[in-house]
C-alpha cells in the first residue's frame, strides 16, 4: 500500500529531462526578445528605472526583530551545531548600519542607510563604464561610454535587496517557506579567515545543486555579514565627502527623463 | 533568494547573462511543474517558451511581491490553466505520456522509481483539474495554500479541501481502490 506521505514524496520528486533542442530554442529566443527590448526602451531609461521597486521593505520593517528573535530561534536555527552564536546577534549587529559597501568583480555599490528603517537613502552604483548617483531628489545615470547623462527628477530606488537588513528577509523568506537555516563555524579559503556560514537548506524535494548564494558568511567578531557568492560587504564604511554629489561632465548629452 | 533577486534587479537592467541565469537556473523546474499539470511533454515545452518569452518583454513591468520562484510558477500555472480550457473548448485531450526522470543511482532503484514516478504521474493526470493544480502546485512547486487560493480565486479552505481530495484520490488510485 502507498502512503499518503509517500505519494507527497514522490510528487516533490517528479522532474522532467529538458533536452538540449528545447533548452536552445527558448533560450535564443529569450535572449533575442531582450535584445529587442533593450533598443526599443533606449529612449526610456526612466521607465527601468522606475520599476526597480524595492518589495519587501515596509512589511518587515518594525515587527521583524521581536518576531525573529522568538520564531526564528525556536523553529529555523540549529542551536545545537555553535551555541556561542545565534543569528539574532546578526539581526541586532545590523540594526545599526548607516553605510554599506558592497562590491564584487565588476560591481561596486555605496549606500547611505537610515539605521530607522534599513532603507537606502543615497547610492552611488560604479558598474562597468556606467555610474548611477542616486539623491532624494534626482537621479543620475552616467554612461560613461556614450558620454550621455540620464537625469530622472526622483529617487530611483537602487536594488531589491536590503543590503542592512538583508538577514532578516532570509529569516523571514525561509520561514515563510519553510526552510530549515543552520550556521557552523568554518575556515573560508577565500576570505582566508574562519567565519561563521549560516546556511539555507534547499526546498524539501529538491536535491539539487546547492545554490552558493544561500550561504552567507558573517564575520564571527563583529557578527555581521561579510560576503555571500561574489558578492563582499563592508559596513559603516565612511561615506567619502561628494559620493553623492554629480556633475555634469563637460561634453556630456543630457537627457531628463 | 538573494541571488534571484540580484538577478532580477540586472534582468531588468537589460542584463542578458541574467536572464540566462534565471531561465537555467528554473528551467527544469517549471518544466516539471507543467508537464504534471498538462500530463504533456510538447505543451508543456510550449507553456514554458510563451511564459519566458512574456516574462523577457516584459521585464519593465514586473513587480515581485515574493520570490522569483514562485512567480514564475504562478506564470507558468495560469498559461497551462488557459490552456486547458481551450483544450476543453475545442474538446482536445492533452493526455499525452509524460516521461518523468529519477535521480536514483543505480539501474534497479532507478528502474523502480521510474516506474513508481510513472503510477504517481498517470494518477495526477486523472484527477480533476482543480485539484490536480493545487497538488502539484503545492507539492512539486512550493507554492503556499494562501498563494494557490488567491490564483484560483477561492478561499485557503477550498484550497485546502481540493488538496485533500486530490491526495486521497491519488492514494486510491496508485493502490487500485479506484478504477482507472
Amino acid at each position: 500500500m502507498t502512503s499518503v506521505k509517500d505519494i507527497e514524496q514522490s510528487i516533490k520528486k517528479l522532474a522532467v529531462e529538458s533536452g538540449d533542442r528545447i533548452h536552445s530554442r527558448i533560450l535564443e529566443k529569450l535572449l533575442r526578445k531582450l535584445d529587442k527590448s533593450k533598443r526599443q526602451v533606449t529612449g526610456k531609461q526612466a521607465n527601468i528605472w522606475r520599476i526597480i521597486m524595492n518589495s519587501k521593505i515596509t512589511k518587515l520593517a518594525t515587527v521583524a526583530v521581536v518576531i525573529l528573535a522568538v520564531v526564528v530561534g525556536v523553529t529555523l536555527i540549529d542551536r545545537s551545531a555553535t551555541p556561542s552564536y545565534a543569528i539574532e546577534q546578526t539581526i541586532e549587529a545590523m540594526r545599526s548600519i548607516s553605510s554599506v559597501r558592497a562590491y564584487s568583480r565588476d560591481l561596486e555599490v555605496l549606500f547611505k542607510i537610515n539605521p530607522e528603517t534599513g532603507k537606502e537613502e543615497c547610492y552611488r552604483v560604479e558598474e562597468g563604464n556606467v555610474l548611477t548617483v542616486a539623491t532624494p531628489e534626482k537621479t543620475y545615470h552616467y554612461d560613461k561610454d556614450k558620454n550621455v547623462v540620464r537625469i530622472s527628477d526622483e529617487y530611483v530606488i537602487g536594488v531589491e535587496v536590503r543590503f542592512s537588513r538583508f538577514i532578516e528577509d532570509m529569516a523571514d523568506w525561509a520561514q515563510e517557506h519553510n526552510r530549515k537555516m543552520d550556521h557552523r563555524f568554518e575556515f573560508d579559503q577565500e576570505l582566508q579567515k574562519e567565519v561563521i556560514k549560516i546556511h539555507i537548506h534547499p526546498a524539501q524535494g529538491n536535491s539539487g545543486e546547492q545554490d552558493p548564494m544561500n550561504t552567507i558568511n558573517v564575520d564571527p567578531m563583529t557578527k555581521l555579514p561579510i560576503s555571500f557568492g561574489p558578492i563582499h560587504l563592508e559596513y559603516n564604511v565612511p561615506i567619502p565627502q561628494g559620493s553623492f554629489d554629480f556633475e555634469i561632465p563637460d561634453g556630456a548629452e543630457v537627457v531628463y527623463e | 533568494m538573494i541571488e534571484d533577486r540580484l538577478l532580477l534587479y540586472r534582468f531588468k537592467r537589460g542584463d542578458a547573462d541574467a536572464l540566462r541565469r534565471i531561465y537555467e537556473k528554473y528551467e527544469v523546474y517549471l518544466l516539471t511543474v507543467a508537464t504534471a499539470l498538462l500530463n504533456d511533454m510538447g505543451a508543456a515545452e510550449d507553456v514554458l517558451h510563451d511564459s519566458f518569452v512574456a516574462f523577457a518583454e516584459s521585464a519593465h513591468k514586473i513587480r515581485l511581491e515574493g520570490n522569483l520562484r514562485s512567480f514564475l510558477a504562478t506564470c507558468v500555472a495560469n498559461r497551462c490553466r488557459d490552456l486547458m480550457r481551450k483544450r476543453s473548448r475545442n474538446s482536445e485531450s492533452l493526455n499525452k505520456a509524460a516521461m518523468f526522470t529519477c535521480d536514483e543511482k543505480g539501474p534497479e532503484p532507478a528502474a523502480v522509481c521510474n516506474e513508481r514516478l510513472e503510477r504517481i504521474a498517470r494518477a495526477i493526470a486523472l484527477l480533476p483539474y482543480e485539484q490536480r493544480e493545487v497538488v502539484v502546485l503545492h507539492l512539486k512547486a512550493g507554492l503556499m495554500f494562501k498563494q494557490i487560493a488567491g490564483l484560483q480565486n477561492v478561499s485557503v479552505n477550498t484550497v485546502q479541501s481540493r488538496y485533500r481530495y486530490g491526495i486521497d484520490k491519488l492514494r486510491s488510485i496508485v493502490n487500485g481502490e479506484v478504477r482507472q
